[in-house]
């Protein structure tokens, strides 16, 4: 028994109201957040930062402009959270929104400021590759979704998706019976495409 | 008419071809035309999932920076929560691009089943991302496999330093961390991987730590962790 270790593990897990909030479920966090529930903001950030996190590194490819945007989206969102809606969509749904909205204006003042630098040169700057942040957020939830299949569905999915076995060879490779691999596939995919459907909808 | 059935249509979207029947029933049917359209978009985004995609934690100072902007500074302490085991951090090999880890897979796979052909399958019993413990910096994964031999344990944390005058070890722990067992130690640069005590209930152990140890003859956990996570099924 090592106490040192053990109060460490505890502090980690059981400060205050947050253990409380931190079991709720999604739709509990974000009807706390709407409602003004400042620990429910903490549980929002520990739950949905690393996918608001990875979007806009995804989109930005800079490190300091990815931990801006993570701090401004939390910040609006809870500045406006009574615009929020939790009937209208999940609270990790409009996270996205306001993420998507942040990289557009982190993009369009960086076209200014190229325009402005180049102007002189008439520089092709009309139409920046401006990241298509759709995809990257569709792309950083279905990865984040990957992660929460259990056993042997994640397998399964896995071969299917990224080393494109097909279903029989799927089901000779894991021994498992065709009907059940083609089912897990489909229940895979559902819950892959409800996700999107969820969390990826713009509000 | 009948619709699609929705397994097969499922099989489609990844790209195996549809029977004669399906084919022509997705002709002339919108709505199955449009279910398949809806899971391709799926799989095609799917595929294009890369390393890169994964969510990472912003930086800890993120977090300070937001609650001092909203005032909030007592909820600061919940930083350290940020970085807790709690969060969920798997290790991914499947969005690993490339043909080395697209063997690496295949390999497990065949070379899992091979060994227990004939005794039941092995199967990965219960997985960790391994997460900083004080802004050590490091993380890493676990895994707890079944074998025809008993379960083993696969501790995996890139990137560890030599310890001065020490070395590191590995634990497994009740929730509470109340009782900790001592599973092996381990090298700093490669991956680890323990049987486990046979008997043992791996269930009631689901912490998975590392620590850094002294050449002090003190067998119990220093207290110093470089890396902790929870099992999950």
């Amino acid at each position: 028994m090592h106490t040192e270790v053990a109060a460490s593990v505890r502090r980690s897990t059981t400060d205050t109201g947050e253990q409380r909030v931190r079991e709720d479920g999604d739709d509990v966090v974000a009807a706390r957040f709407q409602a003004g529930d400042d620990q429910a903001l903490a549980v929002a950030y520990q739950r949905w930062s690393g996918l608001v996190h990875a979007v806009a590194l995804r989109s930005t490819g800079n490190s300091a402009d990815a931990a801006d945007i993570t701090q401004a989206v939390f910040v609006s969102a809870w500045r406006g959270r009574h615009g929020y809606d939790p009937a209208k969509g999940s609270l990790p749904g409009w996270l996205m929104t306001i993420t998507r909205r942040r990289v557009a204006d982190h993009w369009e003042e960086r076209s200014r400021e190229d325009r402005r630098m180049s102007a002189a040169a008439l520089a092709t700057t009309e139409d920046p590759a401006e990241p298509p942040s759709d995809f990257i957020v569709d792309r950083v939830l279905l990865a984040d979704e990957l992660e929460r299949l259990g056993q042997p569905q994640r397998k399964i999915i896995e071969l299917a998706f990224f080393q494109d076995l097909t279903h029989a060879q799927i089901s000779g490779l894991l021994d498992l019976p065709l009907g059940t691999v083609k089912s897990h596939i489909r229940r895979s995919l559902d819950r892959l495409r409800t996700r999107l459907e969820v969390d990826g909808a713009a509000l | 008419m009948l619709h699609c059935d929705d397994d097969e249509l499922s099989i489609i979207a990844l790209g195996e071809p549809a029977s004669a029947s399906d084919e022509a029933h997705l002709q002339s049917c919108p709505r199955c035309q449009s279910r398949l359209d809806q899971l391709s978009a799926v799989v095609t985004s799917a595929r294009g999932i890369t390393e890169a995609d994964r969510p990472t934690d912003p930086p800890p100072a993120v977090w300070e920076a937001i609650t001092s902007e909203l005032g909030m500074d007592s909820l600061s302490n919940v930083t350290s929560l940020a970085a807790a085991p709690s969060r969920r951090r798997r290790a991914a090999p499947w969005l690993l691009a490339g043909a080395a880890a697209v063997a690496g897979v295949l390999v497990g796979v065949v070379v899992t089943a091979g060994v227990t052909s004939g005794t039941g399958s092995a199967d990965l019993l219960a997985s960790a991302s391994l997460g900083p413990i004080d802004d050590s910096g490091f993380s890493g994964s676990a895994e707890v496999e079944q074998t025809t031999a008993g379960p083993i344990l696969h501790v995996d944390v890139p990137g560890l330093p030599d310890v001065d005058d020490g070395y590191y070890e590995v634990w497994m722990a009740t929730p509470d961390a109340t009782t900790m067992v001592a599973i092996g130690t381990m090298n700093p640069g490669s991956e680890a991987t323990f049987p486990l005590p046979a008997g043992m209930a791996v269930d009631a152990f689901p912490v998975v730590d590392v620590s850094v140890e002294h050449f002090d003859g003190d067998a119990g956990h220093s207290a110093i962790s470089v890396v902790r996570g929870q099992l999950q099924t």
